[in-house]
């Protein structure tokens, strides 16, 4: 049995740890590869140390970070001179840097190396092996996880520009142990589920472990193999990694991603309106060439019966115009019936509307070819003239002096 | 299964679209055929404005079964 006064207190016994820890390590020097590094606005640097065995909490202060001659990053081999100190409010021990020295590139970087170069070799990097993207994509595959930012992200930018866009999501795992396999599979379901149009891969910023996965073959091998055009959005605008380099397509971010794949919906109006203009304008320049071929139809034959022409005429262009409005009738609400001025333009344009609003039209004779100036006809000169209700001879008196 | 093709395509709309506008561009239809293209191309125009009223983010989670097929489920 244990009773309370043989038992100590955590203070007493992290007192008795902080004293043994901090007098049997007061001086010593450690390697190790820097991770989770942070500089603070204070000054202060705090990272982790490890090996493939173990890590280290490490704070380096002020003090002595300021005489570094390097800039400490994430995956840097580095030997550190310091001394183990005890935190004994949270329970944690941590080294305690004064002196730091680089000691060779990182394992992973040089391991990022060797397979940039190995697949740079093989031709994997070239511009003519990507997939273009599709314009309009109707279905958007997502790889990443359902729990990060990323997801999120993505999802909130589609919803935004466009939201009649489907998305897929392939949920994965994005980083630790079997990260890159599970990547990789998943490109391969998309590929043999085949029904979307693009793949966006994408993971919020991380350390350099973190954002390991997307550095692996595996990844890489999956990324090439794919029928599908694929977009990698891995960490932030700075952070380069092999799937970006082997992707169709690399996006600063996974936002980023969402954003050039998806034609806004505003983007898409300016598409439609643009292609209804040149239907309207088209139609319009179609109708007024029609216009002028029954004009000179009706200037050439007016010579005989002028009134059964007119009527033919517009018999023609009642016709046209009664189906051409029902056509737009059909086609629109009529509410948003932009087409109505032209509709106006043209009937305005209808010599017979001319006629109705009061104008005449004078025919020099016998060639009956439209009067358009004084001097068209002599003083004396008889020619004719077209109402909207038959026609009549006429005769020139004099020419009246402008003012 | 889950491949269907048949679902309205902004791709092929406007691709439809680029015809229409060329063909009524080169004024060498006749009349009805153009009047056909302009209805056509109206009602086109239409339909893509409805889908991009239309809009309801549509999010599935894709699902892979033990024997090999595909599910899209809604996300959990």
């Amino acid at each position: 049995m244990t009773d309370a006064a043989q038992s100590i207190t955590v203070s007493e016994l992290t007192a008795q740890i902080k004293n043994n820890l901090e007098a049997k390590f007061d001086n010593i020097w450690i390697s190790g590869e820097i991770s989770n590094f942070n500089h603070y606005g204070s000054g202060h640097m705090y990272f982790t140390l490890k090996d493939d065995q173990a890590e280290i909490k490490a704070v380096m202060f002020r003090g002595y970070n300021q005489y570094l001659r390097f800039k400490p990053e994430d995956g840097m081999q580095v030997l550190t001179g310091g001394r183990i100190t005890v935190y004994e409010k949270r329970g944690y021990y941590q080294i305690s840097i004064k002196q730091m020295e680089p000691s060779g590139i990182g394992t992973l970087y040089l391991a990022f190396e060797a397979l940039k170069n190995k697949l740079a070799e093989e031709g994997l990097f070239d511009e003519e092996k990507k997939l273009s993207l599709p314009r309009f994509p109707r279905k958007i595959g997502v790889i990443t996880s359902k729990f990060g930012a990323a997801v999120q992200d993505i999802f909130q930018v589609l919803k935004r520009r466009a939201p009649f866009v489907e998305i897929v999501l392939r949920p994965a795992q994005v980083q630790g142990e079997g990260a890159a396999q599970d990547i990789a599979n998943a490109i391969s379901e998309f590929n043999k589920f085949k029904d979307v149009d693009v793949i966006i891969l994408g993971r919020g910023g991380g350390s350099l472990e973190d954002l390991w996965p997307f550095n692996e073959e595996a990844v890489a091998c999956a990324i090439i193999d794919s029928k599908l055009p694929i977009i990698s959005a891995v960490g932030h605008e700075t952070d380069f990694s092999i799937s970006d380099m082997v992707a169709d397509y690399r996006a600063p971010t996974p936002s980023a991603a969402a954003e050039i794949i998806s034609l806004s919906s505003t983007e898409i109006q300016d598409y439609l309106n643009g292609y209804e203009s040149r239907i309207d304008n088209s139609i319009s320049n179609l109708l007024e060439r029609l216009w002028q071929k029954l004009d000179d139809l009706y200037l050439r034959h007016a010579k005989r019966k002028p009134q059964d022409i007119i009527d033919l005429q517009n018999k023609e262009l009642t016709n046209l115009f009664s189906r051409f409005v029902k056509a737009m009738m059909r086609s629109r609400e009529l509410e948003n019936l932009k087409l109505m001025p032209l509709y106006e333009k043209l009937t305005a344009l209808n010599p017979k509307s001319i006629l109705e609003r009061g104008y005449s039209v004078a025919f020099k004779l016998p060639e009956r070819k439209i009067i358009r100036s004084a001097s068209d006809v002599r003083s004396d000169q008889d020619f004719e003239l077209l109402t909207a209700k038959g026609a009549f001879s006429a005769k020139k008196i004099k020419d009246i002096k402008e003012q | 299964m889950a491949n269907k093709k048949k679902e309205f395509d902004f791709e092929q709309a406007f691709a439809q679209l680029e015809e229409i506008v060329n063909k009524l561009e080169s004024g060498q239809e006749t009349l009805e055929k153009s009047l056909e293209l302009f209805e056509e191309g109206i009602k086109l125009t239409e339909i893509c404005r409805n889908k991009l009223d239309s809009a309801d983010q549509k999010i599935k989670e894709l699902v892979k079964k033990s024997d090999n097929t595909f599910e899209l489920e809604d996300i959990k």
